[in-house]
C-alpha cells in the first residue's frame, strides 16, 4: 500500500466512526504486521481480528479469489453489518438507511462481457454446475459497502459463492472475472432468488448526486503509477476531509507523523 | 507544534495579494523557463518571511507541482490537468488563474487511455467518461 491508500484506509475509519459507529477490520498476519509497524492498530475501535483469516483454512485458490478473505470475514460477522472496503470513505451519516431490512450495495454494474463472463465461460469445479434457479440477467452489485441485515440471507450469499470458489482450480486467461462473479454477480443473483431486491446507495457510480461516497476504486491503478499525483492527492484529502476530523488525536498525530511538510 | 495546527497548515493559509501575484509571475516565468526556477525561489524566501510562511513547506509545494507538470506534458491527461490545478491551488494560484497560464489543453481522449481492460472492484484501471480516473466521488474533495 503506498501514503495515499493508507492515508484513504485511515480516513475510511475514521470517518465511518465519525458518523456511522464502531467499526472493525479483519485482516491476515500480513497485514496485521504492517499495520502494527505503521502503529495504526488503533485505528479500528472495534478491534483488528487476525484470527479468523490466519485459522479458517477453505480450499480457496487465493490468487484467482484474491476477495475470498471478504466472504470469509462476512460469515463469521453476526448481521446486521455493513462490509466497508479500506479505500471507500463514507462522509456522511447513514443511520436511517441501517435500520431497515434487506440488502443496501454500493452501486449497480454493467454486465460488462468482459469482467462478468457467461456461465459456459466461468471456470468451475469438477462436477459442479450452476442451479437453474441463477437469473444470469440481473445487474451485478458493487460490494466495496454491503449491508445485510438478514442472517439467513448472509448465510445463503456466503455459501453459494464457497460453493463455487471451493476446489476451483482451473485458471482463467485474467484475474477478475472468477473472483467478481462469486462476490458481486452471485450477491444479486442470490438477492434475485430470495426476492430481497438490492438497493443502492448510488444509481450508478458517477453519480451527480453523490454527497456521501468517495471510492478510489480505478484511481489506484493511476495512483500506484505516479508518486506526484499521490503527493497531490494526500494533501487534497487532508484539506478537505482532514479538516473534519481536525480535532482526531489519532489522525493529528497521523498526519504530523507522515504528512509534515516542514 | 500542536496536532490541530498540523491539519491547519494542510488547509491552506491566507496570503496577501503581492504574494499571490508574485507566485503567479513564478510560475509563468519558470514554466517557459525553467532555468530561473532557483534564483525565483530566492525572492520566495524574502516573500515568505514578510508573509510568516514557512519557505520550506511552500517550495516544497512548488517543487511538486513542477513535478506534476513535467509528468502532465508527457501525456496531457485530463486527470493530471485536474491535479496540477490543485497543486497550483497550495502555491496560492486559484483555479481561474491557473487556467489562464500558458499551458497545453488537457486531451479529452486521455479519459479513456486505460479504457481498454474493464477491471471491477481491483484497483486496476478502470475509466468512465465523466470522473477522474475512475474514482468515485471526487468531486466531495475537491476535484
Amino acid at each position: 500500500m503506498n501514503d495515499a491508500e493508507i492515508l484513504t484506509m485511515v480516513l475510511s475509519a475514521l470517518m465511518w466512526q465519525k458518523y456511522n459507529g464502531s467499526i472493525s477490520l479483519y485482516t491476515d498476519k500480513t497485514g496485521y504486521e504492517f499495520l502494527r509497524d505503521r502503529e495504526l492498530l488503533g485505528l479500528w475501535d472495534g478491534g483488528v481480528n487476525a484470527e479468523v483469516l490466519e485459522t479458517t483454512d477453505y480450499p480457496i485458490d487465493a490468487e484467482v479469489f484474491w476477495a475470498a478473505g471478504k466472504l470469509i470475514a462476512l460469515e463469521k460477522q453476526a448481521t446486521p453489518c455493513v462490509m466497508l472496503d479500506t479505500d471507500l470513505i463514507v462522509t456522511r451519516p447513514l443511520h436511517k438507511l441501517l435500520k431497515k431490512p434487506g440488502i443496501i450495495a454500493l452501486h449497480p454494474e454493467e454486465l460488462n462481457g468482459e469482467a462478468y463472463l457467461s456461465p459456459d465461460v466461468l471456470k468451475r469445479p469438477r462436477n459442479f454446475s450452476f442451479p437453474a434457479f441463477y437469473n444470469w440477467e440481473v445487474l451485478p452489485s458493487n460490494t466495496a459497502f454491503l449491508y445485510i441485515a438478514d442472517e439467513q440471507f448472509k448465510d445463503f450469499y456466503v455459501g453459494e459463492a464457497k460453493r463455487f470458489m471451493f476446489h476451483n482450480t482451473d485458471r482463467p486467461m485474467e484475474m477478475v472475472s472468477q473472483m467478481v462473479f462469486a462476490e458481486q454477480r452471485l450477491l444479486s443473483i442470490c438477492a434475485d432468488y430470495k426476492k430481497m431486491p438490492v438497493q443502492y446507495l448510488l444509481p450508478n457510480p458517477f453519480s451527480g448526486i453523490n454527497e456521501t461516497i468517495v471510492h478510489l476504486w480505478g484511481f489506484k491503478g493511476m495512483l500506484r503509477r505516479n508518486e506526484n499525483l499521490q503527493a497531490v492527492y494526500c494533501k487534497q484529502l487532508i484539506k478537505t476531509l482532514g479538516k473534519e476530523l481536525e480535532t482526531n488525536r489519532f489522525f493529528q498525530h497521523y498526519v504530523q507523523v507522515y504528512f509534515s511538510e516542514a | 507544534m500542536s496536532t490541530k495546527s498540523t491539519i491547519a497548515a494542510h488547509t491552506g493559509q491566507r496570503v496577501s495579494e503581492a504574494m499571490k501575484h508574485f507566485m503567479i509571475s513564478l510560475l509563468t516565468d519558470a514554466m517557459a523557463h525553467p532555468e530561473n526556477l532557483e534564483s525565483g525561489k530566492k525572492h520566495l524566501k524574502v516573500y515568505c518571511e514578510s508573509e510568516r510562511l514557512n519557505y520550506r513547506a511552500v517550495e516544497h509545494n512548488l517543487d511538486l507541482f513542477f513535478r506534476l507538470l513535467a509528468d502532465y506534458r508527457k501525456t496531457n491527461s485530463m486527470v493530471l490537468y485536474h491535479f496540477l490545478r490543485l497543486q497550483a491551488q497550495f502555491c496560492y494560484v486559484d483555479k481561474a488563474t491557473f487556467d489562464a497560464l500558458p499551458l497545453a489543453a488537457p486531451n479529452p481522449d486521455s479519459l479513456s487511455e486505460n479504457q481498454t481492460r474493464s477491471a471491477y472492484h481491483t484497483g486496476a484501471d478502470l475509466v468512465s467518461s465523466d470522473n477522474f480516473g475512475g474514482m468515485v466521488g471526487g468531486h466531495l474533495i475537491g476535484l
